[in-house]
């Protein structure tokens, strides 16, 4: 059992013990931490607290659930005179993350259109396993130049404005990005995969924003109630794994090689003052940037779908990126520590940046409302869109939730869908889905996530973001 | 099919087993692929040399899924049958038996992102070895 003490409003702490180098810090209410009571990912936390150059503690955001070495949902900072730097804590898939679109597209409108408008965007995004546009298989020369350019890399050849761009996190492009960093089967692996949704909890999802909870940053955000928005949830696919993958082995030697002591092999890491580190960051950058690129493809693509089944073109249907924020990275970022701003390398893995009204990173027209926040629940209930905070800055290195979270493990969600439609159960709820593998549907299905709701009250109590909108899904199609 | 499938909260778990570590070897690759796809549907048409290597036994079952997982990104393979020439503690050498993956064809299941090394263990029994191995979605 790991000891926790609570220490505030949805706040608790694993006290420093063992090998643990600082505590433990989890937001959670009390009905979140029953549902972890049998899950590892709490001494996942502690195991976090014991890599070398870690700072002020090591984080747990109220979706926090079971993942391999880091837990998802997982926070950890180190300093780059004696930290480290994991593949582990950012995942395999590098950048998976999520962009929000809004449009001008009222609700009435898109609910008659909802049956064609899943099948257009089913059609027209690659969707599952094995999947991708015939028209779209880049040379290595060209995958280098994507992965160092980033989102740029689309724009320029007509997928999207420049000024979208600017609504991307770092603005779509993770510096320090060497492609030579990156080995050849990388670039095999993702070379058919870009513009591609993949599988597992992939998605994108029409819905419309059901309620608003602050008019002003809604408006800010051109967010409106009962009009529609979309939301694309990918990573860098193929390309991601890969890198991921071969780092680890890199890791692997790199923790026998500087003597760094693990509860966990899947923590491996080196130093960030490392070859072996500051090479992992740049080939991370350029998988980041891979995805980048994937969700600007993909958002091409909605809009293509829109423009078929509206017959409208882009002025009326106003689909703008609102933003897109990566939920597995590793980065270089100022942050406040014993009152002065330092670099650190802040690891989020299945986290969002939530920076604070008035930060330099924020997109000047968002400067005043603070970083949006996009937290997608799962394809039943609903998702939600968050602003970040002074407090998230001071406690959590400016972070907050990514998702609803795993309830429920895939083999159960399956025992728990057996004799059930769950197709039928949503469109009863006026809800279309479309999958193409065959076991996503019942794996994916609502009841195998937290409430999405209870993690965002939890970042809400606690703070560490503000509630600006509630979306509802319409449609939704998965891999 | 020799494994059963063992419960992760966010990814997917299998229990492999084999009467032989070559046999666990097998057996794993071919779990990898009915994870991924239906796999009766797959015919032995394309026939391919496979090697890995890594610096111990876990390693190695890691090094070689995830070839296969390269093979199948790369060149759409989907394996029915795998025999192994060659093991020892870190090199393998198999030779593998299947078709390209055609989407009106083989039915998808899910698609697997990765092999990670977490709570990876190969254990041997009196009479047989297993693996626990959990998957990346």
């Amino acid at each position: 059992m790991i000891p926790l003490e609570k220490i505030g409003d949805c706040k608790w702490r694993i006290p420093k013990s063992g090998k643990m180098r600082v505590d433990g810090l989890i937001y959670a209410s009390e009905k979140l931490l029953r549902d972890l009571a049998q899950d590892p990912a709490l001494e996942q936390v502690a195991n976090v607290a014991q890599l070398p150059g870690i700072v002020k503690h090591s984080i747990a955001m109220p979706d926090i659930h079971w993942g391999y070495g880091f837990p998802i949902g997982g926070v950890a900072a180190f300093r780059p005179e004696d930290g480290v730097v994991s593949p582990g804590g950012v995942g395999y898939d590098i950048n998976c993350g999520v962009r929000l679109l809004r449009s001008d597209i009222a609700l009435d409108q898109a609910r008659q259109k909802a049956k064609d408008l899943v099948v257009a965007l089913f059609r027209n995004i690659p969707t599952g396993v094995g999947s991708h546009r015939k028209d779209l298989k880049l040379a290595v020369p060209e995958m280098k130049k994507m992965a160092r350019e980033g989102a740029l890399w689309a724009v320029s050849r007509g997928f999207g404005s420049r000024q979208e761009i600017e609504h991307i996190e770092e603005g779509g492009v993770i510096s320090g990005a060497d492609p030579d960093q990156v080995s050849e089967k990388a670039y095999e692996r993702g070379r058919s995969q870009l513009g591609t949704l993949g599988s597992g909890n992939h998605f994108v999802e029409v819905g419309f924003a059901e309620e608003i909870f602050d008019e002003e940053a809604a408006a800010g955000l051109g967010i409106r109630k009962d009009f529609v928005t979309v939301i694309v949830h990918t990573g860098s696919r193929g390309f991601g794994y890969q890198i991921c993958d071969d780092y680890l082995r890199v890791m692997d030697a790199a923790v026998r090689k500087y003597g760094i002591e693990l509860p966990d092999r899947q923590l491996a890491c080196a130093p960030l003052d490392s070859p072996e580190g500051k090479k992992y960051l740049s080939a991370m950058a350029c998988g980041a940037n891979f995805a980048f690129n994937n969700r600007q493809l993909i958002t091409h693509w909605v809009r293509e779908s829109f423009e078929n089944v509206f017959r409208t073109g882009p002025s009326q249907h106003g689909l703008r990126t609102v933003y897109d924020v990566c939920h597995n990275i590793a980065k270089i970022e100022k942050h406040p520590l014993d009152g002065k701003e330092v670099p650190l390398c802040v690891h989020r893995k299945g986290a969002t940046r939530a920076f604070p009204p008035g930060h330099p990173a924020v997109p000047e027209s968002y400067r005043s409302l603070g970083q949006p926040i996009l937290v997608p629940g799962d394809m039943g209930r609903c998702s939600y869109v968050l602003v970040g905070t002074q407090n998230a800055y001071q406690e959590t290195f400016g972070t907050a939730c990514h998702g609803a979270g795993r309830v429920m493990s895939r083999h159960q969600a399956k025992k728990a869908a057996r004799g059930r439609s769950i197709v039928r159960e949503l469109e009863a709820e006026g809800i279309h889905i479309m999958a193409d593998g065959y076991d996503t549907i019942a794996e994916e299905m609502p009841d195998a996530y937290k409430n999405v709701s209870d993690v965002v009250e939890v970042v809400h109590r606690a703070g560490i973001g503000r509630k600006v909108a509630r979306l509802k899904p319409l449609c939704v199609i998965k891999g | 099919m020799e494994y059963k499938i063992t419960d992760h909260t966010a990814d997917i778990g299998i229990e492999v087993r084999g009467d032989s570590l070559p046999d666990l070897f097998r057996n794993a690759a071919l779990a990898l692929f009915d994870l991924m796809v239906f796999t009766d549907r797959i015919e032995t048409v394309i026939e391919k040399n496979v090697t890995a290597a890594a610096e111990d036994p876990e390693a190695l079952l890691v090094a070689w899924l995830s070839e296969l997982l390269y093979l199948f990104d790369t060149q759409a393979l989907l394996v029915r049958e795998a025999e192994i020439m060659t093991l020892d503690s870190n090199r393998i050498e198999a030779r593998v038996r299947g078709e390209t993956f055609d989407r009106a064809k083989h039915r998808t299941k899910r698609e697997i992102k990765a092999v990670t090394y977490h709570h990876l263990k190969i254990e041997k029994n009196n009479s047989h070895f297993t693996a626990r191995i959990i998957f990346d979605l």
